[in-house]
């Protein structure tokens, strides 16, 4: 099936603009839709909770420790199928969206606090962390230097959720929308209104495209909040959940989101100004956090912490994950399963991929990759 | 087969011992299963089932944008937001103005109508999206491609959501099976669980007319027009349609294309089609409409003016056909003569206004004194 570059107005088999306007030609025919530059693997290098990163430091270098052997071995396995010059960029996200609340608390949850004693406690087991991502920066993008406005990019990509039909849904009742819960099957019957009294049969739940049994999964991927008192971001009406935040930022990795045509996130480079620990000590320097950022809200959302890092988006993401994040992983892969991507931009990723000689499987779950650890 | 003959393998004497009994069981069980066999082998299709798309349907509904003045591109792209704010719109300027919003799709499992009585349980998603034409029009168009399925089980729902309107066939399918969806969907008929288009286009139509950023005064009073097509890959030498003008403001297009690129261009020319037809229907009820009021009346000009001023300019069949379809616009400028009727009615209006215009000065310069 071929499509137009930019063709999401010209439905399948739409070919070459040119053939179809002989002579004539409009330049806001179709939306240009900007490559993006991809690694070939991104590799996400573990995740706390703010609370781990709140509290001691021994938690965060057991799992670094660990983590720093499994991305080593991955780098060659991307070598072993790349080649040598394999472009792998590693990637660590803040949970930032999720804050505890009390002053004590976001004192010691300020970006100066947090960062410096994550960086070193990965740089202390040789893992270099490319690139710094806020989970907040997949609910609402900032505006940036350049002049592009404050995406709000979870409410983006909530329009492009389409709901999966039960068996019968013809197209006359409107697709569920507004609950915020996302069902890859039919729910048990248990607690249909009126079955007591009427004394029907209990119907087991039933997963849509099963495979013999089912495993239905009911994901939540929002609430309505309750406003936040003294919340620095302005509080939001809509909760996001964990694993919706959590599937924007498997497309950002994977290059899958465009506004007006372009990038989502632009990495910020930042390169740490460096002041000596003590006058004459031997101790290595320390980073200066600016000023500016004392608040996660005024940070950019993906910062760029390493000058030589190939690009943030890849053909293939890879990630470190506490096995807790098990469950939560399995509801990234069936909200994105839901998400309607842009068939102009999987066709440009692929074919990039094919000229590079790289797979790219069309569907976005197939370019996701997991390692879990134990975090004892 | 003559059933009076049981199948050789198959012992004729029924024993009675229980370890025999079992046996003469299973043997039947045999036997039965190969008899479910030959029959399921005598429904298959004796002549290979087409490959490709069987058919591709849809349905256009046309209305007046609900807002005072005419569109222009900003205010369609915030308009069409509510749908993706990726791109906004695919805009084209000329001869008259054309916006066309993003796809949205809907997901469905359901049956599609045959004539027959055969249910064929179709799984996919439809596409749909507005268009704006001249700022003045809007349409809500839905599409979708049938195709027959890679097997007859349900997939993930990933396997669909590559699929932008494209429903997969889960029934069996024979060699008439394009046809019969054809007149299936073409008849207007419609079972409980079977794809309702009308629902999909209405929904996106309600919610584009709601929008905060019309101001709800139409220029006219006017009603809607649907439009349902279906097309499908036919083996004459140019593409030809059939366009029947059916009642209450339905009508039905069907069209044969060369190629599968064509077919994929049939949506576009379909709400080219739908405008003008559209258009036709205005000006037909808008003549009829100034009949009721006397020949110098306020009511008249308010009829006549709008459509004189707003709306006459925007007839350019045509315009934003796709060029290899642009034959079938040939033929309906031959039979029944789209452009010349819509000549003959807008010389229709303005003669009226003319006369309108005449009877009220003749009343103030030669009236009664």
């Amino acid at each position: 099936m071929t499509r137009t570059i930019g063709g999401t107005s010209s439905w399948k088999g739409g070919s070459n603009p040119v053939e179809t306007v002989t002579g004539y030609f409009e330049a806001t025919e179709h939306p240009r839709i900007s490559e993006l530059p991809l690694s070939h693997v991104s590799i996400e290098v573990g995740h706390f909770y703010m609370r781990d990163l709140a509290n001691g430091i021994d938690r965060i270098r057991a799992q670094f420790r660990e983590v720093a052997l499994i991305v080593e071995a991955h780098i060659k396995i991307a070598q072993a199928k790349y080649g040598d010059d394999a472009r792998v960029s590693t990637c660590f996200l803040i949970d930032d969206y999720f804050r505890l609340s009390g002053s004590r608390l976001l004192e010691r949850t300020a970006p100066n606090v947090i960062v410096p004693k994550l960086l070193a406690a990965a740089e202390e087991f040789g893992l270099s962390i490319d690139y710094l991502a806020r989970e907040a920066g997949c609910w609402q993008v900032p505006p940036t230097e350049k002049g592009t406005p404050r995406i709000y990019l979870a409410e983006m990509v909530r329009k492009r959720i389409v709901h999966q039909p039960l068996r019968g849904m013809n197209g006359r009742r409107p697709p569920a929308a507004e609950s915020g819960w996302l069902c890859n099957g039919r729910r048990e019957s248990e607690h249909v209104s009126g079955q007591a009294l009427h004394g029907l049969d209990y119907q087991p739940a039933e997963e849509l495209g099963r495979n013999e049994h089912s495993i239905v999964l009911d994901v939540e991927m929002w609430s309505k909040a309750s406003p936040k008192k003294g919340a620095t971001p302005p509080s939001d009406p809509i909760s996001w959940s964990c694993p919706y935040l959590a599937s924007i930022w498997q497309l950002l990795r994977l290059g899958m989101l465009r506004f007006q045509g372009g990038a989502v996130v632009e990495p910020f480079r930042w390169q740490p100004e460096l002041r000596p620990s003590r006058p004459g000590s031997a101790a290595p320097a320390l980073k200066v956090w600016p000023e500016e950022w004392s608040d996660w809200w005024d940070m950019p959302a993906v910062l760029q912490l390493n000058p030589r890092a190939k690009p943030f988006a890849a053909y293939h993401s890879f990630s470190v994950l506490p096995l807790r994040y098990l469950r939560i992983e399995s509801a990234v892969q069936l909200i994105l399963e839901h998400v309607r991507l842009d068939a102009a931009v999987i066709d440009q990723i692929v074919e990039r991929g094919k000229s590079e000689g790289v797979v790219v499987p069309r569907a976005v779950t197939e370019r996701m990759k997991h390692c879990m650890v134990s975090e004892s | 087969m003559n059933p009076e003959v049981p199948p050789p393998h198959i012992p004729i004497s029924r024993p009675i011992s229980v370890d025999r009994a079992s046996r003469a069981t299973r043997e039947q069980r045999r036997a039965r299963q190969v008899r479910l066999l030959a029959r399921s082998a005598g429904k298959q299709p004796r002549t290979p089932a087409p490959e490709g798309p069987l058919i591709e349907f849809g349905e256009v509904v046309t209305c007046l944008l609900p807002n005072s003045s005419a569109m222009y591109r900003d205010s369609i792209t915030e308009l069409f937001g509510q749908m993706s704010d990726e791109y906004g719109v695919a805009w084209r300027e000329r001869p008259i103005p054309l916006a066309t919003s993003p796809d949205i799709t809907e997901g469905v499992d359901c049956v599609l109508v045959t004539p027959r009585k055969a249910e064929m349980r179709a799984i996919g998603t439809v596409a749909i999206r507005a268009v704006v034409y001249g700022g003045r029009i809007l349409q809500s168009s839905a599409q979708t491609r049938v195709v027959r399925a890679a097997s007859d089980k349900r997939h993930p729902w990933g396997h669909y959501m590559d699929r932008d309107g494209v429903l997969e066939v889960v029934s069996k399918i024979t060699a008439t099976t394009s046809d019969d969806l054809v007149e299936g969907f073409l008849s207007n008929k419609s079972l409980p669980k079977s794809l309702d288009m009308k629902a999909i286009c209405d929904r996106l139509l309600g919610r584009i007319r709601m929008d905060q950023q019309l101001d709800q005064s139409a220029i006219l009073r006017t009603r809607a027009t649907r439009l349902r097509w279906a097309a499908r890959i036919g083996h004459a030498d140019q593409p030809r349609l059939i366009f029947k003008l059916g009642a209450d403001r339905i009508r039905t297009v069907m069209i044969s294309a060369r190629n599968e690129a064509e077919l994929a261009r049939v949506p576009r020319f379909c709400e080219d089609l739908g405008v003008h037809d559209w258009l036709l229907t205005l000006g037909s009820a808008a003549l009829a409409d100034t009949d009721l009021f006397a020949k110098d009346s306020r009511q008249r000009i308010d009829i006549i003016a709008p459509m004189l001023t707003q709306l006459v300019h925007l007839w350019m069949p045509g315009a934003h056909t796709p060029a290899d379809l642009s034959d079938l616009w040939d033929d309906l400028q031959e039979n029944p003569g789209f452009t010349r009727e819509w000549q003959a009615v807008v010389g229709q209006l303005r003669d009226r206004m003319s006369l309108a215009l005449y009877e009220s000065l003749r009343d103030n310069v030669i009236g009664p004194a």
